[in-house]
């Protein structure tokens, strides 16, 4: 299977966020790097098919099918942490994945079972059933992880998933995304190197809408770090 | 299957977990309550309404003839004569409040009330005959309809309706319905205010959550969410419609008696020329109230989606319902005529009134017919646009 991007461009008015980006992804963990602004969050969004792009197309081609990003099936196949996750501050941790599981088509019973797997696998199951809004930001943001996996998506988007999170956390999660990159084609767009320096198997990096840098990164010589900064500059947040 | 229904129950949940919509709930049920304990001072204290209640279902059933209003005539008169000092005075102050207020004395005032609302003059009030008092009745059929701008044949049609009812008009005590009618407007205005508080934001808040991007990428959050969104708020207009009728119908029942459900619309509203008892007219209006909650819901849940603010929402609703209290002279023909299908014009209590015919169909199957068009187009344009919505730059 693989998510193919064809000439991808974004504009508004007066401004192309993304330009003729065209990518082929495969399963395994892409970072994507770039400073705020660079475009990220516009490519993702397109890739979730929650903004149409102003040209080029985005299709997921699997064994049998192509399927194109505006798809209830395209969309069957996808997770999707956006970076301003949102919550519903009334709900409880479970009864806001249950939710997820029902927008995700997800029967009522494997839901259930699935909620309690996440639940314990991001380290909330003993806050399942206090309200959202009395989470922590860390919290908050473990529940959007969970809740973007509950599909066992085949293309897991995941758009700056660290901020808010404790450094073992982190080290958590990096091992949850890189299990989940063994079978999905996981996209990971931060500006923080660290977050993707040791889970990637390539890296993108996005500056003034383009992609700059479409590598391994074993390929990188010397560490991400400074490769990153070289590319952008110097330019930091 | 098991999603949908899942997504309905959280699009409700969502819905009733707001504070403000409890808190207009609260505040539309305290008017309504308050709206009927102010009717009930403006009849009397509560031992005397349901003294006229005993005293005027008792009469209830019989023939509105020369004999059941002389009759009345005698017994206020026995009144008068009974207490000759009070009544002289109250003749050299006001003459024409003599028969009302000995009506008052002997506890039946609302049908005093009920003759002078047709003869609306206080002395024929008490010595009308019932020739005159039916003459009346259909002369303000007549004269109603004329104003409003009716075609003859439209009026034909409904004096036809008119002329196959009883006459002498069987008389019932049916002071409830009455009554709810004249609190109709408050439970509208609560209905219209609930229903923009509740569901302004029904799409315009996943963006304020920011929860629309994760919704709008699942499988289900195209058409499902959609729909389980219109299905909740209808719901939810349908339930609080329910409510506020119910909870007016149930306090009404209480101080004026639940008697009058067979009673002939004329009890209720006289200048109506429908065919029809009092209990099947607050059937239509809880029906129509329900269809046109309904469709409030949907254009809220509409402009929710368009506007994508629930300020917006509200604003565009208010001013909208406000244009719906102006009225149409009825020398403006066609327009007047469909002007008198607006929803709001359930909320008025004028839909027994309408004498317009639509084609073949009287006002209140041309509302039903035009308010289930307009939901189901409303169902549509709303499914169309939310299928195709994109998280715009934030």
């Amino acid at each position: 299977m693989e998510l193919i991007l064809e000439d991808v461009t974004k504009q508004y008015a007066g401004t192309t966020a993304v330009k003729q980006v065209s990518l082929d992804l495969h399963p395994g963990v892409t970072g994507l790097l770039g400073a705020n602004g660079a475009g990220k969050t516009t490519l993702m969004r397109m890739i979730c098919g929650i903004l149409r792009p102003t040209a080029g197309t985005v299709c997921f081609r699997t064994e049998n099918d192509i399927l194109n990003a505006s798809e209830e099936l395209y969309r069957d196949a996808l997770g999707y942490l956006p970076q301003d996750f949102g919550y519903y501050p009334d709900f409880t941790g479970r009864e806001f994945l249950m939710y997820m599981a029902a927008l995700k088509g997800i029967d009522k019973r494997a839901a259930k079972r699935k909620c309690e797997e996440l639940l314990q696998t991001v380290n909330l199951e003993k806050a399942a059933d206090k309200k959202i809004k009395t989470y922590s930001g860390g919290m908050k943001q473990r529940l959007g992880i969970a809740q973007a996996v509950l599909n066992e998506p085949r293309i897991l988007i995941l758009d700056e998933p660290t901020a808010g999170l404790d450094p073992k956390e982190r080290v958590r999660f990096r091992n949850l995304i890189a299990d989940l990159g063994r079978d999905a084609i996981v996209i990971l767009s931060t500006h923080i190197v660290s977050d993707v320096e040791h889970i990637a198997d390539r890296i993108l990096m996005m500056k003034d809408g383009s992609i700059v840098f479409d590598g391994q990164a074993a390929d990188i010589q010397g560490d991400l770090e400074t490769f990153y900064l070289k590319t952008f500059g110097g330019e930091d947040e | 299957m098991s999603n949908i229904f899942l997504l309905y129950k959280t699009e409700i949940r969502k819905i009733l977990a707001k504070k403000s919509v409890w808190a207009a709930m609260a505040v539309s049920i305290v008017l309504v309550l308050l709206t009927g304990l102010a009717n009930l001072s403006a009849d009397g204290h509560s031992a005397y309404v349901k003294e006229q209640e005993t005293r005027l279902t008792a009469l209830s059933g019989s023939p509105m003839d020369d004999a059941f209003l002389e009759s009345f005539k005698a017994e206020m008169d026995q009144q008068i004569a009974g207490n000759p000092a009070f009544f002289d005075k109250l003749a050299a102050y006001d003459p024409g409040a003599v028969y009302q207020n000995a009506a008052g004395q002997i506890g039946k005032a609302a049908l005093y009330d009920f003759l002078y609302s047709v003869v609306r003059d206080r002395g024929k009030a008490a010595a009308v005959t019932s020739d005159e008092f039916h003459a009346a009745m259909r002369e303000d059929i007549i004269n109603d309809s004329t104003e409003l701008g009716a075609s003859a044949e439209e009026l034909d049609t409904w004096l036809e309706i008119y002329d196959g009812t009883e006459k002498p008009m069987v008389y019932s005590y049916a002071l409830a319905y009455l009554r709810v009618l004249g609190i109709l407007y408050i439970i509208g205005w609560a209905l219209i205010l609930n229903i923009s508080v509740a569901l302004a934001g029904i799409f315009a808040d996943e963006k304020t959550w920011r929860t629309d991007a994760m919704i709008l990428s699942s499988r289900n959050g195209r058409l499902p969410v959609c729909i389980a969104k219109i299905a909740a708020g209808s719901t939810i207009a349908a339930a609080e419609t329910v409510l506020l009728l119910g909870l007016c119908l149930g306090e009404m029942f209480f101080i004026y008696g639940t008697a009058g459900w067979n009673a002939l619309i004329q009890n209720v509203i006289p200048v109506s020329p429908w065919n029809i008892t009092a209990g099947t007219m607050m059937l239509i209006y809880i029906a129509l109230a329900i269809l046109a909650g309904i469709l409030f819901a949907m254009t809220n849940t509409l402009l929710s989606l368009l506007t994508e603010s629930a300020v917006a929402t509200m604003a565009i609703h208010a001013a909208s319902i406000l244009v719906g209290t102006f009225s149409i002279p009825g020398k403006l023909g066609v327009i007047s005529k469909l002007w008198q299908l607006r929803p709001t014009m359930v909320l008025y209590a004028g839909t027994f009134r309408n004498t317009f015919r639509y084609g073949t169909m009287n006002n209140v199957e041309a509302s039903v017919l035009l308010y289930s068009a307009c939901i189901i187009i409303s169902a549509a344009l709303l499914m169309a646009s939310y299928k195709k919505t994109q998280i715009k730059s934030r």
